[in-house]
């Protein structure tokens, strides 16, 4: 199957239940091309060759029979390695948790093969989803499909990846300051961070409960809201699940998405910062202007506490890792280092820790630890959580003058392995996506053609924001703009 | 850890990195039960790399935030209690198949208190 006959999820979702297309075929053929080309991507940690073709051949029967195969049927979906699957490991892409197998199943993945989706294999990831480049994995980077020498981006960087590549429908990753949207970006597909508590975490290890989020990567803006609307939802295993009722937004997506009359669109100024590379900021300008054509008002909008996003994701996300790292400590599953005779058993937990996880996640414990430790909470954790609170006053503002705002994911292209070795600057490039996760409201990152450079052909992106459970409103705004702007095609 | 009190820092700039020591490192390293430290070197470049974020971090203390309460998660969602009903668990055997060291129904783990004399 050549990459640029592959169907996108929905086409070949209503091509399965119609008869007119074999799940089987199409499985196999992704699996192929998974043997192919992954090997230079190492967007997979493991495929469930065999399990995803029996899954394949169950829908096909169920079409064959005139039983309804669900509203995602055939699809086939890869999983980010920390959320939990009962079939394979889940290793958070860590030594830590190299041979762990789960005894359950995250609710998103339950509700993904519940709807008729075939699970097809886990994804890398920069370790327990700390990490913007991919090349925080224990087993290697992940490289991004468009220019192997550079990274995807990061966390859901196999995710981004595989997506990107054609080696699956649509992918799950975890959004906690940016990890679903920013390699999103860097790939040329669609990532969505859905608000904080439409999706349950359950099944997903965490790293920052107040954040972390559940989301899809997708080829297409109806893609992510079909996937969106099978894993959103109540789920008695999350108490931090919203009760609202998920909305159906992919069926009328292509009718609604074709203008935007009268919806206003912010472009903070902060946004257009000079720091970018300046095909980031044309994209931006180039989206906007592409967004009034088609009716939309433009709107002035301020957010001067963009800057200080960096400052207080790091506070918050690493206080949140440290805590909830602390039950990696050889006991009770995972990894544990060699005995050593005489050792006692703190020896054991720290030998442990230090042998089982990397060096990005060590640094983030150590910040964690440190801000909340006696005579630094007040200083740094509270205040943290104060300036969290005037961040999401901030976009409550912003979003009683405009409905969605329009700005970068990231403020460059996807960029060279290796070239970011001091952490902060690292860190630094999430500045335009921590904040929707401290404010909880949702985002979604879509491509906005590529730009050359240094003999590579990259893609770029443009992100929307809407307030939280607004996601109809942002997929909407987001499917004119893909209308506008076109979809990437798959990379080879 | 470090010799100042923070909140007593009137000047909330951040421009000047804090002070924070070798020591400082290794006691957090404790806290945190992470067996680093080994080597001097090591100890020196985490160090250098926790000044640096934490530097940058100092910002949000620049920030005017009185009267301003601290918001624990993003939305005021009050928690909800589950119906407290029997149902399937995870059974004995996967939780000690996943533990790194089990003897029968029991996780093994070191010994905790040494024997008594």
């Amino acid at each position: 199957m050549p990459p640029e006959a592959m169907a996108d999820l929905t086409s070949h979702v209503e091509a399965v239940r119609a008869g007119r297309a074999s799940a089987e075929a199409e499985t196999a053929a992704i699996l192929d091309r998974i043997a192919r080309i992954d090997g230079s991507l190492h967007a997979y940690h493991e495929v469930f060759a065999d399990e995803a073709i029996g899954a394949a051949k169950e829908i096909d029967r169920r079409v064959a029979r005139g039983d309804d195969p669900g509203p995602l049927a055939g699809a086939v979906v890869a999983v980010k390695d920390n959320i939990a699957t009962t079939i394979g490991r889940t290793t958070c892409s860590s030594r830590m948790l190299e041979q762990w197998r789960s005894p359950f199943e995250a609710t998103c993945v339950e509700r993904l093969r519940h709807a008729g989706a075939i699970v097809v294999g886990k994804t890398n990831l920069d370790e327990f989803a700390m990490g913007s480049s991919g090349e925080h994995c224990a087993w290697g980077p992940v490289r991004n499909p468009w220019d192997r020498d550079r990274v995807p981006g990061g966390s859901s960087a196999g995710s981004a990846a595989a997506v990107a590549a054609g080696l699956c429908h649509a992918a799950l990753g975890s959004d906690t300051g940016g990890s679903i949207r920013q390699p999103a970006a860097f790939c040329g597909c669609v990532g969505l961070k859905p608000s904080y508590g439409r999706v349950s975490r359950h099944g997903l290890v965490a790293f920052g409960s107040s954040l972390d989020q559940v989301g899809p990567l997708t080829r297409s803006v109806r893609d992510a809201a079909a996937i969106l609307e099978a894993i959103a939802g109540e789920d008695r295993f999350d108490s931090t699940s919203s009760t609202r009722a998920v909305e159906s937004i992919a069926a009328t997506l292509p009718s609604r998405g074709v203008r935007c009359d009268g919806l206003r669109v912010g472009v903070p100024s902060e946004y257009l910062s000079t720091a970018n590379d300046p095909a980031i900021n044309d994209a931006v300008r180039r989206a906007a202007a592409e967004l009034e054509s088609r009716g939309a008002v433009p709107t002035e909008v301020s957010l001067p506490l963009t800057e200080v996003g960096i400052s207080t994701y790091y506070v918050i996300a690493p206080a949140e890792a440290s805590s909830n790292l602390a039950r990696f400590d050889g006991i009770r599953y995972g990894f544990r280092a060699a005995a050593k005779p005489g050792e006692d058993l703190e020896g054991l937990y720290a030998r442990t820790r230090a042998e089982g996880f990397g060096a990005e996640v060590q640094r983030r414990i150590m910040i964690g630890t440190y801000v909340l430790s006696a005579g630094y909470y007040d200083a740094y954790y509270r205040r943290a959580l104060q300036v969290r609170r005037l961040i999401a006053e901030e976009f409550a503002r912003a979003f009683e003058a405009c409905d969605v705002l329009l700005g970068p994911t990231a403020p460059t292209p996807a960029f060279r392995l290796g070239a970011q070795q001091d952490p902060l600057a690292m860190y630094l490039c999430d500045v335009y996506t921590v904040n929707a996760a401290i404010a909880g409201i949702c985002g979604v990152s879509i491509p906005a053609g590529f730009v050359e450079a240094d003999g590579s052909r990259l893609p770029l992106a443009v992100q929307l924001q809407a307030p939280a459970f607004a996601e109809r409103r942002l997929l909407e705004a987001a499917a004119t703009l893909e209308h506008a702007l076109g979809r990437s095609p798959i990379a080879d | 850890m470090r010799s100042e009190d923070p909140s007593a820092d009137s000047d909330a700039s951040g421009a000047s990195p804090p002070p924070l020591t070798a020591d400082d490192v290794r006691k957090v390293a404790r806290l945190a039960r992470l067996g680093i430290g080994a080597s001097a070197s090591e100890i020196e470049r985490l160090r250098g790399e926790l000044v640096s974020l934490l530097s940058h971090i100092d910002r949000i203390r620049g920030i005017d935030c009185e009267g301003v309460e601290p918001m624990t998660r993003p939305f005021d969602a009050t928690n909800r209690l589950d119906d407290d009903l029997p149902g399937p668990t995870i059974p004995t055997e996967a939780i000690t198949a996943a533990a790194p060291a089990s003897e029968g129904p029991f996780i093994a783990v070191p010994k905790v208190l040494a024997d008594a004399s």
